[in-house]
């Protein structure tokens, strides 16, 4: 099988892409998330893929597992659908919103420091998937010490109480009085960080879910995949009308991704849920430490 | 009209490798449940 060719003319090994979706897969499945906030940064670091590019595939790939994952657990029946209803129309006004930044970033050209330049979309992106990479592996250190494995994130969460009305109860999860305008503007800015940075917005979300509102964690990871897979059909296509998506890249990455998602899923069984949380901080860290290697390297 | 087209498959095409397998992995599940001795086997999240 030769090599995917990009719009840009630059090849990337299909093998080698399929490896990264197995890889990326394995410990998405381990740690129970999808793991596309760690493979978009990796298209570009390890591959070169263009930004613009590795967003939209990274997109057109969780159109299929979003698909998966919607199916899975609807017939779990988790999650909390009125959740979903309240966040939809913002996350697909973000997701256009978050194309449009991206398309808008790839056209800014350079900033130049002392003779020194470095591409606008390079700066502004990679330093948001690095700040979100750090924000998302430190709420899972705060979260995995002595006892945390207990089920006190059950208590109404902080964001519950906002008094910003109107305000509806979430039966499904117990909670009562909860801001519908609140959710709706975590549904836009859910939706804009798919758009711009082609994540599904579960690894932003399910923190949001479990520590802000209280949401238990099966319910937290089975809330939110309807939109993701919508968002997911919104961003892909709005990319794609803007030459954004290689399918050559998102086919390897789907089909790799989700296989070996199982297989991880199944060694989780044999680690506590501190030690994962634990070994999944330094797996960010270190995706963390790439992106900094990338951003330096390209300053020059 | 031709982008158009290019949008629709980069829909259709990961919505049909999805659905393939949601339906491998469900025959799957069914055959581990069906050799297992434990109950509630994880649920595996692929959304991110």
């Amino acid at each position: 099988m030769g090599p995917v060719v990009l719009a840009s003319g630059q090849e990337v090994s299909v093998f080698g892409v399929a490896a990264l979706g197995i890889g990326v897969g394995y410990f998405a499945g381990m740690f129970g998330i999808g793991g596309g906030f760690i493979m978009t940064p990796l298209l570009v670091v390890i591959f070169g893929v263009p930004l613009p590019t590795a967003v939209g595939s990274g997109l057109c790939q969780m159109v299929g597992t979003s698909l998966v994952a919607f199916l899975r657990h609807r017939r779990l029946t988790q999650g909390e659908v009125r959740f979903d209803a309240l966040m939809l129309p913002g996350s697909l006004l973000g997701a256009e919103l978050g194309a449009r930044t991206l398309t808008w970033l790839s056209e800014a050209g350079q900033l130049t420091i002392e003779g020194r330049s470095i591409p606008w979309i390079s700066l502004i992106v990679e330093t948001l998937y690095a700040a979100l990479l750090v924000w998302v592996a430190m709420s899972y250190l705060r979260n995995a010490g002595p006892g945390r494995d207990k089920l006190d994130y059950l208590r109404p969460g902080p964001l519950s109480r906002v008094a910003l009305g109107p305000r509806l109860g979430f039966p499904a999860v117990g909670l009562a009085g909860v801001s519908a305008s609140l959710v709706g503007y975590i549904g836009l800015g859910i939706g804009f960080l798919s758009g711009l940075l082609g994540i599904g917005g579960g690894v932003a979300l399910n923190p949001v879910l479990i520590y802000g509102y209280g949401f238990p964690i099966r319910h937290a990871v089975g809330t939110g995949i309807a939109v993701l897979f919508t968002t997911a059909v919104v961003g892909t296509v709005a990319h794609s009308l803007r030459g954004h998506v290689e399918l050559g890249l998102a086919v390897p990455l789907l089909v790799g991704g989700t296989l070996s998602a199982q297989l991880g899923a199944v060694s989780s069984r044999h680690l506590p849920g501190a030690t994962l949380a634990r070994i999944q901080s330094v797996l960010i860290f270190t995706a963390v430490a790439a992106l900094a290697w990338d951003l330096l390297s390209k300053f020059r | 009209m031709t982008e158009w087209i290019h949008a629709l498959e980069c829909v259709l095409v990961p919505c049909v490798i999805g659905v393939s397998m949601f339906g491998v992995f469900e025959l799957w599940d069914r055959r581990r449940r069906r050799t297992s001795d434990h109950k509630g086997l994880p649920v595996i999240d692929y959304t991110i």
